[in-house]
C-alpha cells in the first residue's frame, strides 16, 4: 500500500510535498606548495562537522528503514578535493591533532566535571569522525554517498565547475557553458551518472541560461523566490509549483517561510539559547602556550572545533553547553518545522489544483558546522516527515517532475539568493576590479582555442592549453568576490584570483611564444590538479557540449 | 591472555600521561597515508620549488589590462543599477592633463524597451559625466526607473559644449533584472547570516 493511501486513511491533513536540498560547496583550497595551509582547514572542518555527520544521519535512516528523500548538491571543487590524495592524508593528520587536543582537554578539565564531560564528548566526536572516515569510508566520502543514492532516497546533483557566478560571467557565453559542462563532466566522472538537477551558484539566474542547461541535459534548477514570482508570466501557484521554461527545463522557487525559519539571524532556529555557541572556541580562549600547537603557525588563534558554551542570549555571560538539552530543542524545532509545513500545505492545497511542493534549499555547511545540532535537526525532520501522521511527503524535484509532468510555462526573472536578490554582492566597490581582468582572460582563452582549431598541437602544447583552461576556471569562482565583499579572508581571495590569472597569463604567453617550460608547466599541474580530463578544445564559442546529450543516463536508483 | 597478564615485566615505568604522549606522537607522525596518484611525469618538485615557481609567475605575469582597441562593457547588477567598465587605449591620451579642450568624457546610456530596436541613437538616453577616468575605469550606473523588459547599451565618448558627442567605444547590450512584484524578503541568506560556507572564518595566509 502506498504511503499516500495510508495517509488518506489515517489523517485528514491535505497532502503536499516537501523537497529538502542541501548545497555543499567549498572553494578549491589545496596547497601542495606548503607543508600545511590554513585555508585547507575549511575543508577539514566541514568534513568533520558537516559531511561525516550527514553520512551518519543517512546511515541511521537507512538502518531504520526510514523512507526519506533528500537532495544533495555537491560542487565539483568539493568533489575534487574529497577525492584528492594529498588532502585525504592531511585530513587524517588534522583529525589526529584534534583528538590530541581533546585528550589534552580531558586532562586539563579533570577538576571541572561539567567541562570534562564536554571534552570527553569532543574526544568521542573526533574519534567517531576518524573511524568513519578512515575505517568505514576508507577516505572516500563520495562512495559512501553513492551507496545512499543507489537506494533512491538520496538524489545527488551538482553545480558549475568552480561555482562561478554565472550572471556576471555571461559577458561570454563560452565561459558560462564551460563552467556548466565541466561541472557536469566532473560529477559524472566521480559519481557515474549525469545529474537531473543543477544548482546555479548562489541561485544566480538570467533569462537564457536555461538553454545552456538544456544542452547539458539538465531537467531542472533552482531560483530564489522572486525568480519565480517575477517570472515572465504570473505564476499561478506562486513558488509552490515549478514553472517550465520554453525549452522544457523546469525552475523551482525557494519557499521563503521554511528558509526564514532556518536562516534568519533574528528568528531562525540556530540562534536558540540552548544551542552551542559557534564563536566560543578554546582556540581563542586558552593560554597561548597551551593552544599553540593547534593554531596557525603557533601564533595566530583559530577555531579548533572545541567549544564549551551555549548561545545563552543577549549580553549575558555564556553558560556551559548542555548537549542533552540542545538535542531536545533540536527535536522540538524539527517538530515545529514539520508542523508549519503541514499548515502551509493545508492552506495552499485548498487553493491549488495539485498538491503543493515546498522547496527548502540550504547550504549544507550550516548543518553541523555553524549550527552544531543542525545534522540532528535534519535527521529529526526527515524522520518526522516520513511518518504517516501528517500529509507531508518528502520528494526530490526530479521525482516531482515525473509525477507532475504538466506545469505552467514561464521564464524566471534574473535573480540570486544573495543580498538584495541580484548580483550586487558579487560586483561592487570591493570587488569590481576583477571583472575586466576575468573577461579579458576569457577572451584570450577563446582566441587561443580558435587560433589552434584544426591545427595539430604537440602533447606539451596541449598540456599547456589544458592548464590554461584550469587557471581560468579557478579564477572564476564566486567565492573570491564574495570574500572581498564580506571582508573575510580578503587577502587570500585577492591572492587566489591574481595568482590564477597570472598562471593563465604565463601559459598564454608561453604558448604564443612557443617557449613552454615543462618544469614550470608541471609545477602548475601539480598545484592546480583539478579537472584532470579537461580538454581545451571544449572552450569554444560554437557551444558544443563536452559530452552530454539530453537523453544521457540520469542519476536514479 | 592479555598483554598485561603475559608476565612481561619492563624495567621502564611509564605514567598514564607518558603513555598518552607516546601514543599521540606515534599517531601524529605515523598516521597512515593514502597513496598518491599525482602524476608529474619525470619531473619531481619539492614544495619549496613549487612555491618558488608560483611566486615567480605571480610576480612576472601579474594580471594587467592591455587592449588593442577601446572597450566598454556593461554588466547588469540589479533593477536599479548597471555596472560599466571601460578601457580607452590610446584614446586615453585625449584626456591627458593640460588638455584645454572643453570636451568632457561622458558615459551615454541608451535604454531600449523595444527588443528589436537596433539603432542605439534612436533610443532614449541619459549621460553620466566621468570626472576622473584615470582613477578608476569603471563605475556603477544608477537607473532612474525600470518598467518591464528594458535593454540597455552604452557609449563612452567626448561630449562638447555644443552637445555633439564623439564616440570612443560602444558597449554590449544587457537587460537589467526585472522588478515587477513587490518583494520584501529579508535576504538574510549569504550575507548577514554566518551560515554561508566554512570559508567565512579565519585569517588569510
Amino acid at each position: 500500500m502506498t504511503k499516500s493511501l495510508l495517509r488518506s486513511a489515517h489523517t485528514s491533513s491535505r497532502q503536499g510535498f516537501l523537497s529538502l536540498i542541501l548545497h555543499a560547496h567549498l572553494p578549491y583550497v589545496r596547497h601542495p606548495e606548503h607543508d600545511s595551509f590554513f585555508e585547507e582547514n575549511w575543508l577539514f572542518e566541514a568534513m568533520t562537522e558537516c559531511y561525516l555527520p550527514l553520512i551518519g544521519v543517512l546511515d541511521r535512516l537507512h538502518a531504520d528503514n526510514v523512507d526519506y528523500r533528500l537532495t544533495l548538491s555537491l560542487s565539483p571543487t568539493l568533489i575534487s578535493m574529497l577525492r584528492d590524495d594529498l588532502l585525504q592524508t592531511r585530513y587524517l593528520k588534522y583529525l589526529q591533532g584534534r583528538l590530541e587536543l581533546a585528550e589534552k582537554e580531558i586532562l586539563r578539565t579533570r577538576r571541572q566535571p561539567a567541562y570534562r564531560k564536554l571534552s570527553r564528548l569532543y574526544r568521542r566526536f573526533f574519534l567517531s569522525a576518524l573511524n568513519t572516515y578512515r575505517d568505514r569510508c576508507q577516505g572516500d566520502l563520495l562512495t559512501a554517498l553513492k551507496k545512499h543514492q543507489a537506494t533512491g532516497k538520496l538524489e545527488l546533483i551538482t553545480t558549475a565547475a568552480t561555482h562561478g557566478f554565472l550572471p556576471l560571467l555571461n559577458a561570454s557565453e563560452t565561459a558560462v557553458r564551460n563552467q556548466i559542462n565541466i561541472g557536469i563532466a566532473t560529477f559524472k566522472t566521480h559519481l557515474g551518472c549525469t545529474p537531473a538537477g543543477f544548482w546555479l551558484p548562489e541561485c544566480g539566474y538570467y533569462p537564457g541560461l536555461e538553454s545552456v542547461l538544456a544542452d547539458a541535459g539538465i531537467q531542472y534548477f533552482f531560483v530564489d523566490t522572486h525568480g519565480v514570482m517575477n517570472a515572465s508570466e504570473q505564476p499561478r501557484h506562486g513558488v509552490y509549483a515549478p514553472i517550465v521554461c520554453g525549452n522544457g527545463v523546469a525552475a523551482f522557487g525557494r519557499d521563503p517561510e521554511s528558509s526564514r525559519q532556518v536562516w534568519s539571524a533574528k528568528e531562525g532556529y540556530p540562534g536558540d539559547a540552548d544551542y552551542r555557541e559557534y564563536y566560543s572556541d578554546i582556540g581563542f580562549e586558552r593560554e597561548l602556550d597551551y593552544i599553540a600547537p593547534y593554531i596557525l603557525d603557533g601564533k595566530t588563534r583559530i577555531n579548533t572545533g572545541i567549544k564549551y558554551h551555549r548561545v545563552t542570549g543577549g549580553n549575558l555571560p555564556k553558560e556551559i553547553y548542555n548537549p542533552r538539552q540542545a538535542r531536545a530543542k533540536a527535536f522540538e524545532h524539527a517538530r515545529d518545522f514539520i508542523g508549519k509545513r503541514q499548515r502551509q500545505i493545508d492552506l495552499l492545497g485548498a487553493a491549488m489544483d495539485r498538491p503543493p511542493i515546498i522547496v527548502a534549499p540550504y547550504d549544507a555547511e550550516l548543518f553541523g558546522h555553524w549550527w552544531f545540532e543542525g545534522a540532528y535537526w535534519l535527521e529529526c525532520v526527515l524522520r518526522l516527515a516520513s511518518e504517516n501522521t501528517n500529509g507531508i511527503e518528502l520528494i526530490s524535484c526530479g521525482d516531482y517532475l515525473q509525477r507532475q509532468p504538466s506545469n505552467q510555462a514561464a521564464t524566471p526573472a534574473a535573480s540570486s539568493w544573495g543580498s538584495e536578490g541580484y548580483s550586487g554582492y558579487w560586483i561592487n566597490e570591493a570587488n569590481d576590479w576583477i571583472y575586466p581582468l576575468l573577461h579579458k582572460a576569457e577572451r584570450d582563452m577563446e582566441r587561443l582555442v580558435r587560433d589552434v582549431q584544426g591545427l595539430t598541437v604537440t602533447a606539451l602544447q596541449a598540456r599547456a592549453l589544458n592548464q590554461a583552461a584550469r587557471s581560468i576556471l579557478l579564477a572564476q569562482a564566486s567565492d573570491w568576490p564574495f570574500m572581498m565583499k564580506a571582508g573575510t579572508t580578503v587577502g587570500y581571495a585577492n591572492k587566489r584570483i591574481t595568482d590564477y590569472l597570472a598562471r593563465f597569463n604565463y601559459l598564454h604567453d608561453s604558448f604564443r611564444k612557443n617557449r613552454i617550460n615543462e618544469r614550470y608547466l608541471t609545477a602548475l599541474e601539480i598545484m592546480d590538479n583539478i579537472f584532470p580530463n579537461i580538454d581545451f578544445r571544449d572552450y569554444n564559442a560554437s557551444g558544443a557540449s563536452v559530452v552530454f546529450k539530453p537523453h544521457a543516463h540520469h542519476c536514479k536508483a | 591472555m592479555t598483554f598485561l597478564h603475559s608476565g612481561y615485566s619492563s624495567k621502564i615505568n611509564l605514567s598514564a600521561e607518558e603513555l598518552l604522549a607516546i601514543s599521540q606522537e606515534i599517531s601524529r607522525d605515523f598516521t597512515p597515508c593514502f597513496s598518491s596518484r599525482i602524476s608529474a611525469g619525470n619531473i619531481r618538485l619539492s614544495p619549496r620549488e613549487l612555491l618558488d615557481i608560483s611566486q615567480e609567475i605571480s610576480r612576472d605575469f601579474a594580471p594587467k589590462l592591455s587592449y588593442d582597441a577601446p572597450e566598454l562593457m556593461l554588466l547588469p547588477v540589479d533593477p536599479r543599477h548597471l555596472h560599466a567598465y571601460w578601457h580607452l587605449g590610446e584614446s586615453q591620451e585625449i584626456l591627458a592633463p593640460g588638455d584645454d579642450s572643453e570636451a568632457r568624457l561622458t558615459l551615454r546610456i541608451y535604454s531600449q524597451p523595444d527588443e528589436e530596436q537596433e539603432a542605439a541613437e534612436t533610443a532614449s538616453w541619459f549621460d553620466i559625466a566621468i570626472d576622473n577616468a584615470k582613477a578608476k575605469a569603471g563605475q556603477s550606473v544608477p537607473l532612474s526607473e525600470t518598467a518591464g523588459e528594458t535593454a540597455y547599451s552604452a557609449a563612452i565618448g567626448l561630449c562638447y559644449p555644443d552637445d555633439s558627442f564623439t564616440v570612443l567605444a560602444r558597449s554590449n547590450r544587457v537587460h537589467a533584472p526585472v522588478e515587477r512584484a513587490e518583494w520584501s524578503q529579508g535576504h538574510e541568506h549569504s550575507v548577514t547570516s554566518p551560515s554561508r560556507t566554512a570559508s567565512g572564518q579565519g585569517t588569510g595566509r
